[in-house]
């Protein structure tokens, strides 16, 4: 009996022991995570301290600020880097690591299954081979370039050296962190690419292209809409292109949608405008800068302060990447937002057994190429990647086949081409070093102390036929196109005084960048006409102008109700509308009746685009609030406009008395506008929720379920100093241990700012906390 | 002096913890700790003793290292726990980890070699 009862007890035993140790992957086992020396205990506070460190080759000295951000100085450009990969590696190495390995394909040696599938998109691009093959280049053409990048390296492996075990996501994954190699560097270039660049619209694009008469394409999803604000100068006089036949069409649904919200999502929403002295009350130029992207904590820049022997420079960079992508330098400041260019083709395929595509009159077999994608804690996996000659094989869910190649997979020098453009002096320089910038295409604005202002469109563009607008392509066809060009559209010192870009078409010529037209433009024309309004703008105004949170399409909806009336059922919910300014604030109750009346628009455009256009792609608000409000315009048999109406005020009036009865009057915008930031690793309890906040898909300061700005940057130059002000969503720090995780959220979400320190030598830095000095 | 002898294994099996920084090393001289231990300690509350003496000492070393984990006490508030779990969880974790470890070792000990365990048991 009592050896049974030994035997119970022991089983018991064992079985704790087991709980303890077993892994829910990906997430380490309790037990080591909760013992002293090897769980989180284990993880010192960063503390304040003046450090020394041996270094042989690099000797920078770093002082870091209360706020986070070092101020590093170094005899040579290669010290600074150094600098800048320690501490790069120092706050946001987990970040950094993530990245990389996402664009590796190596995720799931971290995650297990949960990333196969990421692993098994990114893996056939080979950008492991892709980076190391730019970095030879590198090391044969741009040798400068090539000792700056292992000088950055050499600094994020210093600190790695030392210091494995302070950040606690590690631990919560039971991982440490691998080395830092140079070519690293080059692959968040594709991250970044993805994140901007790759989205194809071309499917539903197609059934538009073939399923409408060109009278209503032209209505209702303008490829040239008149009047469009372009980046650059334009005017509408734009060749009518040739008639050409397009590939039948393709029933589809959803197939375009992006389900990973850190990817491409329409209406990212980055800003960047500048005004020249004469626009402003002190007579300096301003460049203001806010892009916008999936925010996480920490979020996707981090900013930092450079001085060297020919350098000066501050402003933010990309962990991983040694170059400041938005910020000044002591002669220019410039600004970044996404071109949002079209860099995917897609080709329909006519496919035969699952394995023959057609192809110049010959059934030809598919390329099979097989990938291992390692498992954390399972067995690898084996991916079978297709090819054509036109592009990796994707089989919808509708089984239709199709080729598809995205331009941004290829090499680009664009990590170069930022590391010349933050030495430039001017704007000759500024445009000469953008001339090889390929991917992603960014809208770089510029001005500089001699008060010059500019803008400048780059990257790399496919070099498609004059008469493409979007549509399939024939796969059983030689492709005419796969090659890109090197584009630089720019413009500099314009009569208005000022420049601006939001992510719209660069310029409305025969060029096709991408189907800009089926999305609204109403930030763009509210940038434009604040800009255009005022001529004394002072750094408070510009900082209240990133704040801004006026919907235009308000004005387009308020006509609607003007010219059809409103039925006395739903004469209370719009009243309050009548002498509203259309300002999306949080604790409005207009704009909560407003947003919910504008998504209800969205979704009647949904249901008529199916019903009656026969297609799946919905036109934006404004082309079918244009339809709604013109009386001339009809469908056969559609429902009668005022209907429409009447169907959206009935939802809407619903919706409030549903959830809040007779007071829906009390209620306010923030009921729906509430923002949640996930931290990187997306565990829960990790994010933080922030009410209070307003604006939304057509405002300046954009709040949409994927896109709010990562940061907000202004720069004031003139002679005698820079001024710049920034804020970042989150903080410097990426670990959740760092009284720098979120230090700034709450300056972001008040739309405050704080007055960065750009100066010579350390002597004249204030408020510093850490000194970390390489002898 | 016998008194102390009788506590110098429990006292051992609390160093492991400490000083390794691989856990399976941790799990594995903790258990040949409680394992050895059977030939010098009397099998009477050793559970419960081991676990005390994890309790009070893993108690202390928390109050000094514990605002280590701030970061946890907003995670419990996000997920609308109290943020004093914490000050539970951690030493009472790890006081049953380290008493069961320990006690594991202690048992199979007694299995393999001893012959009292008709008269005292440890659980008694």
């Amino acid at each position: 009996m009592k050896v049974i009862k030994t035997v119970l007890t022991l089983v018991l035993c064992i079985g704790w022991i087991f709980i303890t140790n077993y892994k829910f992957e990906p997430i380490n086992s309790i037990g080591p995570l909760l013992t002293y020396k090897t769980g989180l205990l284990s993880i010192p506070l960063p503390e304040n301290e003046i450090k020394e460190i041996h270094s042989n080759k690099h000797k920078p000295k770093v002082y870091i600020d209360d706020i986070g951000i070092p101020h590093i100085y170094g005899k040579k450009n290669n010290d600074v880097a150094f600098g800048m990969g320690y501490m790069h590696a120092k706050d946001r190495y987990f970040q950094m690591e993530m990245i990389t390995r996402t664009v590796l394909g190596e995720m799931s040696e971290v995650f297990s299954e949960e990333t196969v599938s990421s692993d098994s998109f990114w893996t056939p691009y080979e950008f492991d081979r892709k980076s190391k093959e730019l970095l030879e280049d590198y090391k044969k053409n741009a040798p400068e370039f090539y000792e700056y990048l292992l000088a950055y390296s050499e600094g994020v492996n210093e600190y790695l050296l030392h210091n494995k075990n302070t950040d606690p996501l590690y631990k919560i994954f039971g991982e440490t962190p691998r080395d830092w190699k140079p070519e690293y560097s080059l692959l968040v270039t594709w991250y970044m690419s993805w994140s901007l660049t790759y989205f194809d619209q071309h499917v539903g694009l197609n059934e538009v292209l073939t399923s409408l008469s060109d009278e209503e394409r032209d209505y209702f999803y303008p490829l040239h809409p008149k009047g469009l604000k372009t980046i650059l100068p334009s005017n509408d006089s734009i060749k009518t292109r040739k008639k050409k036949k397009y590939l039948e069409s393709v029933a589809t649904t959803n197939i375009e949608e992006n389900t990973n919200p850190l990817g491409f999502h329409t209406g990212i929403g980055s800003n960047n405008w500048v005004v020249n002295a004469i626009k402003t009350k002190n007579g300096k130029s301003i460049l203001a800068n806010d892009p916008h992207l999936f925010l996480t904590l920490p979020e996707a820049f981090y900013e930092v302060h450079m001085v060297s022997g020919s350098l000066a420079v501050y402003g933010f960079s990309i962990p991983g990447v040694p170059v400041i992508v938005s910020g000044h330098n002591n002669q220019v400041s410039w600004g970044i937002t996404n071109g949002e260019w079209d860099l995917v083709d897609r080709y329909q395929l006519k496919v035969k057994n699952d394995s023959l595509y057609f192809y110049e009159d010959n059934w030809v077999p598919f390329d099979k190429k097989q990938y291992t994608i390692r498992v954390k804690g399972k067995k690898d996996k084996l991916i079978n990647h297709k090819t054509t000659l036109h592009g990796k094989v994707i089989q919808e869910n509708n089984k239709e086949y199709y080729a598809q190649y995205w331009y941004a997979s290829d090499k680009s020098y664009s990590v170069k081409s930022m590391f010349e453009m933050m030495q430039s002096k001017n704007w000759d320089d500024f445009t000469s070093s953008l001339k090889d910038y390929g991917y992603p295409p960014q809208n770089f604005i510029y001005t500089d102390k001699n008060d010059n202002i500019g803008v400048v469109c780059a990257g790399k563009l496919p070099n498609r036929d004059q008469n493409y607008m979007g549509e399939l392509l024939d796969g059983t066809q030689k492709s005419q196109m796969r090659n890109a060009i090197d584009t630089l559209w720019y413009t500099q010192n314009p009569s208005n005084n000022f420049l601006f870009s939001g992510n719209q078409q660069p310029i409305q010529n025969n060029t096709y960048f991408g189907y800009h037209g089926l999305k609204d433009d109403y930030r763009v024309e509210r940038i434009n006409s604040l800009l255009h309004e005022k001529n004394d703008w002072g750094i408070d105004e510009i900082q209240k102008m990133q704040s801004d949170e006026v919907d235009l399409s308000f004005f387009e909806f308020k006509e609607l109700l003007d010219i059809y009336g409103v039925d006395n059922k739903y004469q209370e919910l719009v009243n309050g509308l009548m002498d509203w300014n259309g300002d999306m604030k949080a604790d409005n109750n207009q704009a909560l009746i407003y947003e919910l009346l504008r998504r209800g628009i969205e979704k009647e455009a949904k249901k008529f685009a199916k019903k009656y256009l026969k297609v799946n792609r919905s036109p934006s608000f404004k082309y079918f609030t244009k339809y709604l409000k013109d009386k001339e315009y009809v469908i056969a048999n559609a429902t009668p406009k005022n209907e429409i109406l009447n169907k959206v005020l009935h939802s809407v009036d619903s919706i409030l008395n549903h959830h809040h009865g007779k007071e829906w009057k009390k209620e306010t915008y923030k009921n729906i506008s509430t923002l949640k930031i996930n931290n990187i690793s997306f565990i829960p309890g990790l994010g933080v929720k922030i009410e209070d906040v307003g604006g939304n898909t057509n405002t300046i300061n954009m709040n949409t379920k994927y896109h709010h700005p990562v940061f907000r940057a202004i720069y004031e130059m003139n002679k005698e100093e820079i001024k710049a002000y920034t804020v970042l969503a989150g903080g410097q720090s990426g670990k959740i241990n760092s009284n720098h995780y979120k230090d700034q959220l709450e300056l972001w979400r008040k739309g405050k700012y704080k007055q960065s320190q750009f100066v010579n030598t350390p002597d004249e830095l204030k408020n510093i906390k850490n000194i970390i000095k390489f002898n | 002096m016998k008194k102390i002898l009788n506590y110098w294994p429990y006292l051992i099996a609390l160093i492991p913890q400490f000083i390794f920084n691989n856990y399976l090393l941790i799990v594995i001289t903790t258990f040949l700790v409680g394992l050895t231990s059977r030939f010098y300690i009397k099998n009477k509350w050793v559970l419960v003793k081991m676990f005390l003496l994890e309790l009070l000492t893993f108690t202390i070393i928390f109050l000094i290292v514990g605002d280590r984990i701030f970061y946890l006490d907003e995670i419990l508030l996000n997920l609308n726990l109290s943020e004093s779990l914490l000050v539970i969880i951690f030493p009472i974790f790890n006081a049953l980890n380290i008493s069961i470890l320990f006690f594991t070792g202690y048992m199979l000990g007694t299995l393999l070699f001893g012959k009292k365990i008709a008269t005292n048991t440890a659980l008694s």
